[in-house]
């Protein structure tokens, strides 16, 4: 058995392994998709030709200046209509290209530049990342979109900057939200991807008289693509599938038209164990753009991938003192950043105080202690609390099974192209949209075949739910892992098989304590993503309204849209989740023992 | 770490929530599953009350499971668990129109205890103001209702005042123009999908009954360009009391409770005379598994104990009980007692239930097809309608002919799914095809058909109103919201377009705009889309 084994050749391990990690894929991933482009009934594409999904020449314009008939006068920022299909590609661009933008420049700022405060800038910059779904847009809506917002009271009541009322919301309030919780992923990855270059590329371009811009433009900028490129796609695929933002300010009939929120709502409305044609259409046209967003950039950066000359090595970064005349503009820029970026995490912790606010402004009036008690004595809420807890840990197990399982496999079994499947199969879920997950799940479980089962989405969606979660999250884990893997020499395994271990023996006495940490790691990061999962908990989280299996961010959903006076218990489950995070984000640091890439929600 | 340790210990974890999670507690006595459209802060407040109680503990009631379902789904639900096993025993809240439904279908249990009849007999009253409070069917008791209430609007007395704007007295007010004037910045009236509200759909049907059908219409669809469209009654009232809206659609008890949190800034108006009193019923469901124990928690909820609930502060429902009022927690809420008899003396309007109910389908899907997914367009139109007239382009007359154009159901031409035929949104029409909702072919073929014929419509008037340019000397330079095609220049009103006129019910309607422009422009998106990718694919090429 030793020998067999080491010579890499088909195992029992290796075939379990292959058969769970693929088959868990296969039916929980790839089978349901497939549901979903059977069930796309052709005459339904037919209706995208209409203006609702692409209108041409748009309606409105994004901003304009508005003179009502009665009142101030009014700044309206709240995008223009192209219509369902063509909303979500814009808004997903303006996102994707608005995160990289600031992501970029504060990466270079951060990873370049030594100045005072630095440090702190770097703790604080943490905040923004801190999921609080559904919570951080109701926080930005009330502080933008109305005559007595905070905005408005700031600028136009005490500073007098303006002379009118500035409203956002729409479609541009969507954008908004997107931008200011997703930069800090770019960011993260642009940052890993800086202090990566090797120095001695960007000193060779000075030799040869390459300078400030022109260095940027020419090396870093080219050096650091790769970083740039998985922050974006990413922020790219979060945007389109978003439904935290469109949610919270579907009041607003642009907030409407986008096709992430058109899927929730027929989703939604046919809880009658038929799955709204609409809603699969969508969906497909949802996975073809976010696939193909995927692939375009995933090709343009693999193709322009350059090696670095001194792999692996730890430098010193290239960092050099803040010019003095960019001292101001840099402060300025990164202050502002922040105190608008950390707002909604703010704003729920505030709120998460507030006992009673004062009718018609967005300030609480008097202060408690008790919406946190709430968590606990509240039944509703304890029962949410203990779901997502529950189906957390059912996805962490599973990512951590197939998460090893894949990495192992990729890593050290070379197993021809069987591996690059394995590989691709594992990555694929980033670029699978959420809500797609669920209609595929919805198409393929209200199948009769499995009415009474524990798969029955109509009985109790709790294990659907899990399951999407382990295989949405599972690139998330499998990531850290492989890391792990490729740190530990192959050698430590050949001596144990040399001295007459099998393989599963090896694996879990050898592989397994070598790379613990990372396993943790893994899991921890998996875990904090798992909690704050927005588009199936909402989606397949629904149907489970008579079975009370919702999940935490499925009720922070009803509180905020249904429940009178609840948003302070809202916000306690925003802060509850923030909390969790932090602890994440310390005991992954410290186990470590370096800054991790988190890659966002 | 021993890892081994570590994989027994993740595997465990793993069973052991599958375990946790896959059984359900069973629990020793009965335990009582309530269909329910209640919030949960009734949920929980009936829930704790009931299970101290005497009855409880004569029926052996352990347990009582609330599910709470969109209306329309109350019939899967009740089928759905009644093939597991886990029969609903209750049904509780929702409206009279929900129930009378479930009646008409065969799924409710008549009511037979004789305790649980002797106090329906002797302590509630028959009916109020007008509306039977019991069901009777073949002589049976079928439902009973629980609580009654009125139904109207909550104002933000603040925001009203802000824009000196006159407060409301009708539903129609609620459509008025006056209410626009703040758009298309900020709409100033909410109300609720009507799918997703009970309440709201009952306040729509009253509109219909209290203004007809054509009319009816008209004024439900201009109040739907006028307001922010909710997810749900709740967020209605969140909205009043933020003060994100100045006006909105609200059941009694919300109304109530808003003023209660606002310290009467908010205000609950019952339109004059054009309000019911509804009672919200509570009836067996068939099938249940546990009658005897079911029937005593209704004979607890209309018990003087039971109808205790309403009367939380968090909850301020009125009554059907009126003896509450006379228990030493009832004497607390002076304010409730004034609330149910300011409702019980409102003498509204005639409500004819079962015509309320011969098209709840049909007006629940008509509203988020022709409302709710179109509002954009509908709102666009009447922006440009009520600028139009307030600029002076357009007389009163022409104003309420475009009007009927927007908003009448009559107007609304589309091919019905079965026959292909064009038709008409008519009351009989609606009452037609109430039952085929059931078949999700139908309804999505019809909403889809619906949708797309307002849509067309809205974007027909705001066509033709912007071609009526202002006349030189009225026009106060606003940047109108919309592009105006200035090119024109027209001073006189093209008559095709303008002149009202007396157009019978069968005229066909403005063409819809041609395929022409529409699908030019898609060329030129699939031209640029191609241009883009095929620029990319050759830089790629390149950069290799």
């Amino acid at each position: 058995m030793g020998l067999r084994g080491r010579l890499g050749g088909l195992d029992v391990t290796v075939v379990l392994q292959s058969i769970f990690v693929v088959s868990m894929l296969a039916f929980f991933l790839l089978i349901p998709i497939f549901h979903i482009i059977s069930k796309t009934s052709p005459e339904w594409l037919a209706n995208f030709a209409k203006s609702e999904y692409f209108r041409l020449p748009p309606s409105g314009s994004p901003v304009r200046m508005i003179k009502p008939l009665v009142g101030p006068p009014v700044m309206l920022i709240e995008g223009a209509d192209f219509g369902i299909i063509l909303n979500s590609l814009i808004v997903a661009t303006i996102v994707t290209v608005s995160t990289t933008l600031i992501g970029i420049v504060l990466a270079f700022i951060m990873a370049r530049y030594e100045f005072r405060g630095k440090g702190l800038f770097r703790i604080l910059l943490l905040i923004p990342m801190l999921p609080t779904p559904f919570v951080n847009a109701f926080v930005i809506k009330q502080w933008i979109t109305s005559e007595k917002s905070f905005i408005n009271i700031l600028l136009r009541d005490i500073l007098h900057l303006t002379g009118f009322t500035i409203i956002i919301d729409g479609l541009a309030a969507v954008a908004l939200v997107q931008t200011l919780s997703f930069f800090p992923i770019v960011y993260l990855n642009v940052f890993s991807a800086l202090i990566n270059i090797d120095p001695t590329l960007e000193e060779q371009a000075e030799n040869m008289g390459a300078h400030g811009f022109k260095l940027f433009r020419t090396v870093t900028l080219p050096l650091a693509l790769p970083g740039i490129a998985s922050g974006s796609t990413l922020v790219f695929i979060f945007s389109l599938e978003d439904l935290g933002a469109p949610i919270v300010f579907s009041s607003h009939p642009l907030a409407r038209r986008l096709i992430s929120y058109q899927v929730f709502k027929h989703f939604y409305a046919t809880v009658t164990g038929e799955v709204d044609p609409r809603a699969v259409a969508l969906s497909l046209i949802l996975l073809l753009i976010a696939v193909t967003g995927f692939m375009i950039i995933k090709r343009y950066v693999s193709l322009r991938g350059y090696a670095m000359l001194s792999k692996g090595g730890r430098w010193s970064p290239r960092v050099s003192p803040l010019p003095r005349r960019w001292a101001l503009l840099v402060y300025l820029f990164m202050v502002g950043l922040i105190s608008v970026a950390a707002l909604p995490q703010i704003g729920v912790l505030y709120f998460s105080f507030a006992e009673k606010f004062d009718p018609m402004s967005p300030f609480p009036t008097s202060y408690t202690l008790g919406n946190f008690q709430k968590l606990v004595s509240d039944p509703l809420t304890s029962r949410v609390i203990v779901n997502s807890l529950t189906y957390s840990l059912i996805a962490v197990s599973l990512i951590v099974l197939m998460g090893f399982s894949s990495s192992y496999l990729v890593e050290r079994r070379k197993l021809g192209p069987f591996s690059s499947v394995l590989d691709a199969l594992a990555t694929i879920p980033i670029a699978i949209p959420g809500i797609v997950v669920a209609v595929g799940y919805l198409a393929m479980f209200s199948n009769p075949i499995f009415a009474s089962t524990p798969l029955d989405p109509f009985l109790s969606p709790w294990l659907l739910i899990a399951l999407a979660y382990s295989v949405r999250r599972l690139p998330f884990g499998a990531r850290t892992i492989y890391a792990g893997l490729q740190q530990i020499h192959v050698n430590l395994e050949e001596a144990a098989y040399t001295v007459g271990a099998g393989r599963l023996r090896t694996l879990f006495q050898i592989v397994a304590p070598l790379i613990v940490a990372n396993v943790f790691s893994g899991a921890m990061l998996s875990f904090v993503y798992c909690m704050a999962e927005v588009s199936v908990s909402v989606t397949l989280g629904g149907l489970g309204e008579a079975s009370q299996s919702q999940p935490i961010t499925y009720h922070i959903q009803n509180l905020l849209q249904r429940e009178a006076g609840a948003v302070p218990v809202a916000s306690a489950l925003g802060a509850f989740l923030m909390t969790l995070q932090i602890i994440a984000f310390i005991v992954v640091t410290k186990l470590l023992k370096q800054r991790v890439a988190f890659l966002g929600v | 770490m021993n890892l081994r340790l570590l994989s027994i210990l993740l595997v465990s974890i793993l069973l052991l929530t599958v375990i946790v999670t896959a059984i359900p507690v069973r629990a020793e006595g009965v335990v009582l599953r309530v269909l329910t459209r209640h919030d949960t802060t009734i949920q929980r407040e009936a829930k704790n009350a009931f299970l101290k109680s005497d009855l409880a503990k004569k029926y052996g009631v352990t347990d009582i499971i609330f599910y709470s379902a969109l209306p329309e789904n109350w019939r899967t639900v009740i089928d759905s668990m009644a093939a597991r096993g886990q029969n609903i025993d209750i049904g509780w809240g929702g409206g009279p129109t929900l129930f009378d439904e479930l009646m008409s279908i065969g799924y409710l249990e008549p009511l037979t205890d004789p305790e649980l009849l002797q106090l329906v007999e002797s302590e509630l009253p028959d009916s109020i103001g007008g509306v039977p409070t019991k069901r009777f069917q073949d002589g049976q008791l079928m439902w009973v209702a629980a609580a009654i209430s009125s139904f109207g609007f909550t104002v933000n007395t603040e925001l009203l005042e802000r824009y000196g704007l006159p407060t409301p007295k009708h539903w129609a007010d609620l459509a008025n123009e006056t209410y626009a004037l703040r758009l298309p910045a900020e709409p100033l009236v909410g109300m609720a999908d009507a799918p997703r509200s009970t309440s709201n759909t009952r306040m729509y049907q009253i509109m219909l009954q209290a203004y007809g059908w054509d009319e009816g219409w008209q004024i439900i669809t201009l109040m739907g360009a006028n307001a922010r469209i909710y997810d749900a009654s709740d967020a209605v009232r969140e909205a009043v009391i933020r003060g994100e809206i100045a006006i909105g659609l609200t059941i009694d008890f919300y109304g109530y409770t808003a003023e209660y949190l606002t310290n009467g800034k908010a205000r609950y108006i019952i339109p004059e005379g054009e309000s019911i009193v509804n009672g919200d019923p509570i009836a067996v469901i068939k099938g249940t598994k546990n009658k005897e124990a079911a029937e005593a928690f209704i004979r607890w909820v209309l018990s003087v104990e039971g109808q205790k609930v309403w009367l939380n502060p968090e909850i301020n429902r009125l009554p059907i009980n009126p003896k509450v009022f006379d228990t030493p927690e009832g004497q607390e809420r002076q304010d409730l007692k004034s609330a149910y008899e300011r409702a019980v003396e409102n003498i509204g309007i005639q409500f004819d239930d079962e015509l309320a109910r011969s098209v709840v389908h049909s007006l629940r899907q008509f509203f988020t097809s022709t409302i709710t997914e179109a509002q954009q367009e509908l709102r666009e139109a009447w922006v440009e309608l009520v600028r139009a007239k307030y600029e002076g382009r357009i007389n009163q007359a022409q104003f309420k002919e475009f009007i009927r154009k927007l908003a009448s159901p009559l107007e609304l031409k589309f091919e019905d799914p079965e026959t292909d035929e064009t038709v008409s949104f008519t009351l009989e029409y609606a009452q037609s095809i109430n039952d085929k909702f059931k078949d999700p072919q139908f309804t999505s073929t019809i909403k889809e058909r619906w949708k797309e014929a307002a849509r067309q419509r809205y974007l027909s008037v705001l066509e033709t109103v912007k071609t009526i340019t202002a006349p030189p000397e009225t026009s106060p330079t606003t940047t109108t919201t919309t592009t105006t095609t200035p090119t024109t220049g027209a001073t006189t009103p093209s008559p095709t377009t303008s002149t009202p006129p007396q157009t019978s019910p069968t005229t066909t309607p403005p063409p819809p705009p041609g395929p022409g422009p529409q699908t030019l422009w898609l060329v030129v998106a699939v031209i640029v889309i191609i241009i883009v990718a095929a620029a990319v694919a050759l830089r790629a090429r390149r950069g290799s």
